[in-house]
């Protein structure tokens, strides 16, 4: 890159140290410095506003104030250690010389919708967990007389009103994204491990195996998937960790039929064929020659599926399957108001918002990653 | 064609049976006693016991599953614990109006859905195209009951405090038909209903419309590009004809299979939707069933939805072999 050395060096640092991202900025690379502007003022913007709520995490000792607290002083590093480091000496790499994943990101980097969507979800995934800095009410605890702090509408004391028990709307929002993201992102991880096995073990070994694990697969889907989800958890007690393991069990079987489609064809190539020729067993030509190469219809299903099961899972609960009552979640939330939707419009309104606009986010990322990883859409 | 339609049909009976299996094993591995609604401190072990036997539930699993298969393909679901007449009966009253939602939303899934893709096929890249694609994206990440809740909020409530808003456009918040359907005519009847459908319909309808659009759109641009398309403008037809009559008929073919697609999708959000709408549909049985424990109706109702997504899946296959020849072909010879 550009030999900024000794003089040069020692300018950026100082331009660095002032405000993260400054250099790039300079340097014309304008997003990522505009991101890191972004992350360096927002944290700063937390640790400023939010100082008391900082302290209290001393004193209050509960684990989520740790975990935001951990997140701020990531952030923080973060932005400067990036600041200082981004953009030297890289991004110079020949086409030649770079990977697939490489080639892949430069691709989804150049998708603009693809972006928008991926600093969405950092940005949501971010307040999920600095979430206790954020507000200064507690999700579930009345503070006040009930019939005086009931129904308020959106004001700037609580930016989306408070419910029917007179809890801050806009708190129960940031602490309910913690239940619908992250059982969203643990029923798709256990649901794209089961998928992708099941699917490549049913095209590598076809016949009987196949034919077997098929039928199950149409058996499942032939289950409206909600049905299927009250029925098995209404017979099992709702709780968290019933939900995320029965949304893992049942929604898998649209991963298995897409790879194993993949499958079915990379069985015929001859990098298999050479590996069955030197004698590999079954097991170690599924997981290391088989799987790597299924991974890129894998992630897009597993981002396309997240913005999905953060669906579901809203439905559930708002069914009253999942999280149980006093735990946040987008989906309760909007159970809670839908009693009182005309006088307390906004207690329905703001977590559906939420919804969407988390689910938009996945789903920007999922399209923009198909478009990047299919080298077919390439040419 | 017969032969077709009868190989099909074959191929549905494993299915069938499948979805009894799995119906009878989540009821199997569930924790809890099936009895244990009856047990009450003045009921008589003895009396339990009986009713166990009559039940069938001392038996040895095999036998139980036997039992299970028989009485359900025979038609007879069992007895609802809580309304204690068979859950057949209920579900026929119930069949029916969860259909005449999916039907109406599928019409309109359908409808809306193509427009839209022809719009932006026709328009491509234009400003219409892109707004349309952002708009669809937005309703496609929609939760339905949230939507739901939404339309019945503005168009049901807040419209009544428009003056101008015109009568029309004001919608029943819930229910199936008004205070006095009874009363009405033939006539009356039938816009009091439909009046009831419309916001329904649109919650439970409108994220697949979007992604009928979708599909529509690129399958629409895929035929466009082709030489027949290029011949019929060449011979001077007006562009409505070329689009709407030479394109649009191959452009339709691939969005026949979703049909059977969406169903289960939409099976899904009828129990959401008749839940916020109080429709009495399946929905919102197998919801009720739910919070009064009453598992035998739950079974049923799962089962019922099942069986229907398989019968709509193979009337979609059929139907995409009537349309379209080379398929029939080709499945014949395999």
């Amino acid at each position: 890159m550009s030999a900024s050395g000794g003089n040069g060096s020692r300018k950026r640092l100082s331009a660095a140290a002032l405000l993260p991202g400054l250099p790039q900025l300079l340097r014309g690379q304008r997003r990522a410095g505009l991101s890191l502007v972004a992350l360096a003022l927002s944290m700063l913007a937390v640790l400023v506003f939010g100082f008391d709520r900082v302290l209290a995490t001393f004193t209050v000792g509960r684990i989520d104030y740790w975990v935001a607290f951990l997140t701020l002083l990531a952030g923080l590093a973060a932005a400067w250690w990036l600041g200082v480091s981004w953009g030297r000496g890289s991004s110079e790499d020949s086409a030649a010389g770079a990977s697939q994943w490489a080639i892949a990101w430069r691709e989804f980097e150049k998708n603009r919708p693809a972006m928008l969507g991926l600093y969405l979800m950092v940005a949501l995934y971010l307040v999920t967990l600095l979430a206790p800095y954020l507000t200064s009410y507690e999700p579930s605890v009345i503070v006040d007389d009930i019939m005086r702090v009931r129904h308020l509408a959106p004001s700037q004391d609580h930016l989306m009103g408070t419910d029917k028990y007179g809890r801050d709307v806009y708190t129960r929002i940031l602490y309910g994204a913690r239940i619908s993201l992250s059982i969203g992102f643990i029923a798709v991880g256990i649901s794209i491990a089961l998928g992708t096995l099941v699917g490549a073990v049913s095209g590598y070994f076809g016949g009987v195996v196949d034919a077997v694990l098929m039928r199950f697969v149409d058996t499942l889907i032939s289950f409206p998937r909600l049905v299927l989800l009250i029925t098995v958890i209404a017979l099992f007690q709702p709780s968290i960790l019933v939900v995320v393991v029965v949304l893992g069990l049942t929604l898998w079987p649209s991963t298995a039929r897409i790879v194993r489609g993949e499958v079915l064809s990379l069985r015929e190539r001859e990098f298999i064929e050479a590996a069955r020729a030197l004698g590999l067993g079954s097991p170690r030509i599924i997981l290391r020659h088989i799987i790597p190469n299924v991974l890129g219809p894998v992630i897009v299903a597993a981002t396309l599926g997240l913005g999905n099961i953060i669906l579901i899972e809203a439905g559930l609960s708002f069914l009253g399957l999942s999280a149980p009552p006093p735990t946040p979640s987008w989906g309760n939330i909007i159970t809670d108001g839908r009693e009182y939707l005309v006088e307390a419009w906004w207690v329905s309104t703001f977590p559906g918002l939420a919804i969407v606009f988390t689910v938009v986010s996945f789903n920007l990322i999922g399209d923009g990653l198909r478009d990047a990883l299919d080298p077919r859409l390439r040419v | 064609m017969t032969a077709y339609i009868f190989r099909r049909l074959l191929q549905a009976i494993p299915l069938v049976f499948g979805i009894l299996t799995l119906v009878f094993v989540i009821l199997q591995v569930a924790p809890g006693d099936p009895m244990a609604i009856y047990m009450h401190p003045s009921v008589a072990p003895e009396v339990l016991e009986q009713m166990r036997e009559n039940y069938g539930l001392d038996q040895p699993v095999h036998i139980q599953y036997v039992r299970w298969l028989k009485s359900f393909l025979s038609g007879d679901l069992g007895t609802s614990l809580t309304q204690n007449r068979p859950i057949a009966a209920i579900l026929a009253e119930r069949i029916p109006n969860t259909l005449l939602l999916s039907g109406t939303s599928l019409l309109l899934i359908f409808a809306i859905g193509i427009a839209i893709g022809i719009v932006q096929a026709v328009r491509q890249h234009s400003k219409l195209d892109h707004a349309l694609t952002l708009g669809a994206l937005f309703i496609y990440s929609m939760p339905s009951f949230w939507l739901g809740l939404m339309l019945i909020l503005i168009l049901a409530y807040r419209v009544h405090w428009v003056e101008w808003w015109p009568e029309a456009l004001k919608f029943p918040p819930s229910g199936m038909d008004s205070v006095n359907y009874d009363l009405l005519s033939t006539w009356g009847k039938f816009t009091d209903r439909l009046d009831h459908l419309v916001l329904p319909s649109i919650a439970l309808g409108v994220s697949s419309a979007a992604s009928v659009a979708r599909y529509t759109r690129s399958s629409m641009l895929e035929v466009i590009r082709q030489d027949y398309i290029r011949t019929a403008r060449a011979k001077g037809l007006p562009e409505r004809t070329v689009i709407l009559k030479h394109a649009l008929k191959n452009a339709l073919l691939p969005i026949i299979t979703l049909l059977g697609l969406y169903l289960p999708f939409l099976f899904s959000g009828a129990v959401l939707v008749e839940v916020v709408f109080a429709w009495p549909g399946m929905g919102r049985a197998i919801y009720d069933a739910i919070q009064q424990r009453d598992y035998p109706t739950v079974m049923a109702t799962t089962f019922v939805f099942a069986v229907m997504v398989v019968i709509a899946n193979l009337i979609a296959d059929i139907l995409y072999a009537v349309v379209d020849p080379r398929i029939r072909y080709e499945r014949e010879r395999r």
